[in-house]
């Protein structure tokens, strides 16, 4: 498991596996970081230990059936998924969808965008140790889950999107429940975004950490909030504008300095965006049908786009054969991307305790945190790690070293907001 | 639309050089399809990249045939800017499946051509990490799940049964 190397100038380099075997674990990963004493001096990446082979299963199935199943690639950014999917497959069948299921598909992305940056901000803050930050996103990332399953029934894998259309309408009724949670939620957004960019011990966590600049983002092809926090204008919805925000545009949200606190701020601001736009475009949803009739069998061709998931771009390739399933299907997601980025190029020249906040600054997808560590210290005996004691390393590491007490940050200002 | 096609023409311009035909497709008219020959794949991506056109999406492989029936894997290096996509677009032949790695040139295409080099078996020279990326370790060799012609492991229950 564990590898030692002894380069040229005889010093001695030690290689940290993390992953991907743990009873808890629900998407395993595996990386391994190369350490210098505390520096991690390189990093590499193994998947595939929930590989389901969707691309293949995609070519057996029906156009319909494939829908449902890319929404499950991914449970927090299925509506993206299926989006992605299903305009590439209303593409080919040279089909349009009517105005009023383009912007309620926007909104729902908007409402996924919400859920997902949310748990993310939970997660994030997590693994430096803020947990009473951690428990008050995930609180109120509740209301979020709780508008997701009064519109389309479902917490996770809602299915909004039928192929040609939409399969619910937005009653005044709940537009207008929805309209104050929203304004719940946007007050409590602002608290977060306050403690982010003033808590002393969470700016000392996050303000040049995992830094990396305009230009190799742009070079290593980073995408999403990631990208956007380095300064890069890249978001799909501004872009190219698909279902939706070709009618109603969003604005784009930057900041330029590339750090892991950017990537907290850039998520927030989102956060306010997407709620300025839900509640804008509300009140002006065009009237029509929801749905068109779409066809069993889809002429040849072939057709790409993308879609701005809550962690990027997400990008579809489908091929058809003018049968009634895909010849093939092609996804790349948006964790993908960065995680390219940040392994190969952010994790360097960093503390191995900084590790945790920084792998969690380009939001992959979480359900694989929790995870083993096998750490073997210099020609010392092999130590076991989870995921859970490379946190609390890293925790403690910044408690010792810098005297950060992060357990009680900003938490009473949530006790008086509460 | 006149902004989309000089995005369009600025993308053709570059490999006008080393293009063999160029596709405008009519579904989609923010993008481009530019066919190269499998020798030409570096010289097409470090021409875009010297010029900072766009960013590599992803590299898509697929399993087709030939006009004239031959079994071929196509290649496509999809790059994004601004609002188009750029494909650059080459045909393997099944009993040649070889192109040279991009990585020197866009470190982050690893995880790409390793995806490629698993699922559809294409020699990709000078990619620096051969290792695997998706399928188990215990896979056996020279099996590649995506081409058309896998339907499955024969001895299945075997090496399900191994695995446990």
């Amino acid at each position: 498991m564990t590898e030692n190397t002894i380069d040229s100038n005889k010093s001695q380099k030690y290689i940290v596996p993390i992953g991907p075997q743990h009873p808890a674990l629900k998407e395993p990963g595996h990386f391994e970081f190369t350490v210098d004493g505390e520096i991690v001096v390189d990093a590499s990446i193994r998947l595939g230990y929930v590989h389901r082979g969707v691309e293949k299963a995609a070519e057996s199935r029906s156009w319909t059936q494939v829908l449902y199943l890319v929404e499950r690639v991914c449970g927090i950014c299925s509506h993206a998924h299926g989006t992605a999917f299903i305009q590439n497959a209303e593409a080919l069948a040279g089909i349009e969808i009517p105005p009023r299921a383009k912007v309620i598909r926007a909104i729902a992305g908007e409402i996924e965008r919400l859920h997902s940056h949310l748990l993310w901000l939970g997660v994030a803050a997590h693994e430096g140790g803020f947990d009473a930050m951690f428990m008050y996103s995930w609180r109120d990332r509740e209301i979020v889950m709780d508008i997701l399953e009064n519109f389309f029934g479902n917490r996770v894998n809602y299915s909004v999107n039928i192929p040609g259309g939409v399969k619910e309408d937005i009653t005044p009724e709940f537009a207008e429940q929805f309209r104050k949670k929203l304004d719940f939620l946007e007050k409590r957004l602002k608290h977060y975004l306050d403690v982010v960019n003033t808590d002393a011990t969470f700016r000392a966590r996050t303000v040049n950490i995992g830094t990396l600049g305009k230009e190799e983002m742009t070079r290593l092809g980073a995408t999403g909030p990631t990208a956007r926090s380095a300064g890069i204008t890249r978001d799909i919805r501004v872009d190219r504008p698909y279902s939706g925000f070709d009618i109603y545009p969003i604005n784009l949200i930057l900041d330029d300095h590339g750090d892991l606190n950017a990537r907290f701020v850039v998520r927030l601001k989102e956060c306010f965006e997407s709620i300025r736009y839900i509640k804008e475009v509300l009140d002006k949803i065009p009237e029509s049908e929801l749905t068109v009739k779409f066809p069993r069998k889809i002429p040849t061709g072939e057709s790409m786009s993308s879609v701005e998931a809550p962690r990027g771009e997400l990008f579809y390739f489908v091929r058809s054969n003018g049968t009634e399933s895909p010849d093939r299907v092609k996804v790349r997601t948006a964790s993908l991307c960065n995680w390219g980025t940040i392994v190969s190029a952010v994790a360097k020249g960093h503390k191995l305790a900084d590790m945790p906040m920084i792998l969690a600054g380009i939001d992959p997808c979480f359900s694989c945190n929790d995870r083993m560590v096998n750490i073997v210290g210099r020609g010392k005996d092999a130590q076991l790690w989870t995921w859970e004691q490379l946190r609390k390393y890293g925790i403690e590491y910044h408690s010792m070293h810098e005297g950060f007490n992060v357990s009680d940050c900003g938490i009473e200002q949530l006790r008086e907001e509460k | 639309m006149t902004d989309l096609m000089n995005y369009l023409k600025e993308a053709e311009s570059y490999l006008s050089e080393i293009s063999e035909k160029v596709v405008y497709p009519e579904n989609q008219t923010n993008r481009i399809d530019i066919y190269i020959a499998p020798q030409d794949v570096k010289k097409a991506v470090k021409a875009l990249f010297d010029h900072q056109f766009g960013y590599l999406i992803t590299i898509s492989a697929y399993d087709t045939t030939s006009d004239d029936g031959k079994p071929q894997i196509g290649l496509v290096y999809h790059f994004g800017e601004g609002p188009i996509i750029c494909s650059i677009r080459t045909f393997l032949p099944h009993e040649h499946r070889v192109v040279d790695s991009i990585c020197d040139i866009i470190g982050s295409a690893t995880v790409y051509e390793r995806e490629c080099r698993e699922l559809y078996g294409i020699d990709i020279v000078g990619t620096p990490d051969k290792s695997k990326l998706l399928l188990p370790e215990d896979w056996p060799d020279g099996v590649y799940p995506m081409l058309k012609s896998f339907t499955g492991l024969s001895d299945t229950g075997k090496w399900q049964k191994e695995s446990k």
